[in-house]
């Protein structure tokens, strides 16, 4: 079953494990600088959310690449980088709309998230389930039940 | 291993910038963030100097445990001579800029000196530069924080600064770093005004390595899962779940200590933050996390859009951090007030204006008892009646006294001087020129204990002698547990961990983490027997700031004035009794000083 | 009888009523047993004003009327 990462932000207090989790992970050390997953807080906090790769099936990162350093994992949907083949031209990091693959000065190649191998990481590591990996097919679900619990209820919000 | 190597020392009168190596023989004995800030304290300044004079020193510090994913990782610590008492400060802080100071680099930030024109530091990596403040003196904490990040096009700077109350040398002053955290008591933040530093400004993209990392994993996530269990009310309440526990106890200061229960309590409370009104508004919104933290017991809240505080000012619509049991004792209970929104809306200037709102809510409840008997009047007060309970006074005073208009330059000296200067010196609730915390002495005697002998001044975080004051509200046994705690407190404020896990770890359990992280052996032991080297360096430092034992004292009310109502009626505080017992505990002589046998044995001798 | 309860704190999570029903002669211990409330999670229980040190919650038997409140343990903040 293909899974993809989740993310509720109104379950998210900020408190930047995840990023931990993934720096830890794919560095070996505790860098939030390096980690592929990132939290934006907003209105001083009221509101926080992480934001990674959501792995696009269409991917403008892997169709940008001039050396096909990006490729597919099929199993598990997500789209990785060769080191070998990266050349850090930063093609990739221009045509992302959304700013997740980002370029690494200290190696000279790109990161972005990989799914941990099928083990995300960062879902390990959240104290409140605002990361969860997730059926691909059915990240709504957990909504959807939310919303019918309240008209369960007769309360609408 | 965990800590960086390396201290960055500013000296601003010369304006450069020199990093130096670490001291891991300091850090190894008094670990990092209070102790080894203490320890670079006392190797580096004449405890006699003027605090707000270009030769007081004032450090920045993390733990070695700062930036790691042990939970609650974000501590740092301001340590400096503490312009509101004359002996040492040192101010806890959370938020997300001591772990970036870690991936800056630096374990410890060294200010010395003043800049002769205000200046910000500017730390990106490793290109570190003073520039001139000149845009955002005299702008608030929120306005300097969005400023210097648009400056200089990086929203992800972390940024500790200081408001005009700073600038203008308000004696408790604050630090405030990433909007609503603080480094709150003792006046910090006038110190970093003295100094004509407005703020530090950091982005860190190097990592923190820990000594054995799988074992790290294993640990902390081990650690972790205790937490869990553990607590408490604090992630789903925050702190001012505890308000009214202590009203039931019948601890709650109110109106400047005279008595100690509020029958407002219930409109200040958790649950009052949690009620939802007829409109539809409720004062919380959501709780929030420092850096690294599994507890995230923050809490962020909004006033309600047509309280009079806020009704034609747009710019406070927003939410911001919430009521913590503090903050609402302060403006609360201590001030008979029972507005949950002027509460919050006070809470909201204080990060603004970088302010302790602590000291201020005392030292306001003290101008109010002396209006109530006359001394002073709404001539001296700008018109604004300062009686018990009046809502406006407090956020009309909250502001003056953050931008420094009008009375609230005389707020702003603190309530010791406040008190001297109208002749009243009884009425100021402090220790050594600090304001006192939400806790009556005499409901709780091992907390009076604490206060008392505590090295910055009346503080209520420095020691922890809740449960056995809790069962027993006599002075019996309460020496000890006093001194133990405060020897167990220091080790864990020096690990870059919050105090707030001590409820579910113990020794054991942080030095275990501090064992897989940091290089050496760290037991149990070693870290008890460091909390006590560095509780008696801090006492050194004081001693010789001039202090002595005659500062370890309480005020006159809580002596003599026996607590009204409560489970403690009719007692006051056992001092007398429990002080004699507590220095001989410590190793120190009848006068309180430290002899040469525990100075030896401690290795500061 | 029926003993009248205040909880504080964190302590609604475990109970939210006002009163109690206990068997004659209960005493503060079984009481927090009734209440289903963990005696660990207790900070401190008065009855009618009156601090009840842990070590007596056994001993100390209620009487039907009496106002016991259920206090969580302080942490500090």
């Amino acid at each position: 079953m293909h899974r993809s990462l989740h993310i509720e932000p109104n379950l998210c207090t900020g408190c930047l494990q995840c990023e931990l989790a993934c720096s830890f992970e794919h560095e070996g050390e505790f860098n939030p600088a390096r980690s592929r997953i990132r939290v934006f807080e907003f209105e001083h906090g009221k509101t926080s959310v992480p934001y990674t790769c959501t792995q696009c099936v269409e991917a403008w990162c892997l169709k940008a690449c001039p050396t096909g350093a990006i490729y597919v994992d099929s199993d598990l949907g997500a789209k990785l980088v060769s080191a070998q083949a990266c050349v850090g031209c930063k093609a990739c990091t221009t045509a992302c709309p959304f700013g997740t693959i980002e370029f690494n000065p200290f190696s000279g190649k790109v990161d972005k998230c990989d799914l941990c191998n099928g083990d995300p990481q960062c879902v390990t590591a959240c104290p409140t389930d605002a990361i969860t990996y997730l059926d691909a097919g059915a990240t709504g679900v957990g909504r959807m039940q939310a919303f019918a619990e309240q008209n369960a209820k007769g309360v609408s919000s | 291993m965990s800590w960086q190597g390396k201290v960055l020392r500013v000296n601003l009168t010369r304006g450069d910038v020199t990093p130096e190596p670490l001291n891991m023989e300091w850090a190894n004995d008094y670990i990092g963030e209070r102790g080894l800030g203490t320890k670079y304290l006392w190797e580096n300044m004449d405890p006699k100097v003027d605090a707000m004079s270009p030769d007081n020193v004032l450090i920045f510090a993390t733990g070695p445990l700062t930036g790691t994913n042990a939970s609650t990782s974000g501590r740092y610590a301001v340590l400096t001579k503490g312009p509101l008492t004359g002996a040492i400060a040192c101010s806890n802080s959370g938020g997300k800029f001591g772990a970036e100071l870690k991936y800056a680099g630096y374990d410890l930030l060294i200010v010395e000196g003043s800049s002769e024109k205000p200046v910000y530091l500017l730390i990106e990596g490793d290109e570190i530069s003073l520039q001139s403040a000149e845009k955002v003196w005299g702008k608030t904490v929120w306005e300097t924080d969005e400023w210097i990040k648009k400056q200089h096009h990086n929203p992800m700077l972390k940024i500790a600064t200081i408001g005009v109350a700073g600038e203008r040398g308000v004696r408790y002053a604050a630090i405030v770093n990433d909007l609503h955290r603080a480094a709150g008591r003792s006046g910090v933040g006038a110190v970093m005004g003295s100094k004509n530093l407005k703020a530090v400004a950091v982005r860190g993209t190097c990592g923190v390595q820990v000594k054995d990392p799988k074992r790290f994993m294993q640990v902390t996530n081990e650690m972790k899962n205790l937490l869990a269990e553990d607590v408490g009310g604090l992630t789903k309440y925050g702190t001012n779940a505890m308000m009214d526990t202590m009203q039931e106890f019948g601890g709650l200061p109110t109106r400047n200590f005279q008595e100690v229960q509020f029958s407002g309590y219930d409109k200040v409370d958790a649950r009052a933050m949690l009620k939802t009104d007829e409109t539809g508004h409720r004062n919380l919104l959501t709780n929030k996390a420092c850096f690294g933290c599994t507890i995230a017991c923050g809490r962020i809240a909004h006033i309600h859009k047509d309280h009079f505080t806020i009704q034609n000012r747009k710019e406070y619509w927003h939410a911001s951090g919430g009521l913590e049991y503090e903050t609402a004792f302060a403006f609360g209970p201590v001030i008979g007030v029972d507005d949950i929104d002027a509460c919050t809306f006070a809470g909201y200037l204080m990060n603004e204006h970088g302010m302790d709102p602590i000291s201020f809510g005392v030292t306001l409840a003290a101008a109010m008892e002396l209006f109530e008997m006359g001394v002073i009047t709404t001539d001296d007060t700008d018109g604004v009646p300062l009686n018990f309970g009046n809502a406006e006074a407090l956020t009309v005073m909250s502001e003056k006294t953050g931008k420094q208009e009008g009375f609230g330059q005389v707020l702003g000296l603190g309530s010791r001087l406040m008190c001297q200067k109208y002749g009243h010196p009884e009425l100021s609730m402090t220790v050594k020129g600090q304001e006192f915390a939400g806790y009556d002495s005499r409901a709780l005697q091992g907390m009076g204990l604490g206060y008392a002998t505590g090295n910055r001044g009346a503080c209520h975080l420095k020691h922890d002698t809740f449960e056995v004051d809790m069962d027993d509200q006599s002075g019996e046994g309460k020496a000890d547990p006093c001194k133990a705690s405060q020897d167990w407190t220091a080790a864990v404020d020096s690990s870059g961990l919050c105090m707030f896990t001590m409820g579910a770890w113990g020794a054991p359990e942080f030095a275990a983490q501090l064992d897989a992280g940091c290089e050496g052996e760290w037991t149990a032991e070693r870290l008890l027997e460091s909390g006590e080297r560095i509780w008696n360096l801090e006492r050194m430092f004081n001693l010789a700031a001039g202090l002595t034992c005659a500062d370890d004292t309480l005020p006159e009310r809580l002596l003599n004035d026996p607590a009204p109502s409560g489970t403690a009626k009719g007692r006051v505080n056992e001092l007398d009794k429990m002080l004699p017992e507590y220095y001989s505990l410590r190793g120190w002589s009848e006068q309180g000083e430290p002899t040469s046998e525990t100075l030896t044995r401690l290795g500061l001798g | 009888m029926q003993v009248e309860v205040r909880v504080t704190g964190q302590l609604i999570d475990y109970f939210s009523g006002t009163y109690v029903n206990l068997a004659k002669g209960a005493n503060v211990a079984q009481a927090l047993v009734a209440l289903e409330i963990p005696a660990v999670s207790v900070g401190l229980v008065s009855v009618n004003g009156e601090a009840v040190p842990r070590a007596k919650r056994a001993q100390h038997a209620l009487v039907d009327g009496d106002q016991m409140v259920v206090m969580a343990p302080l942490t500090g903040g």
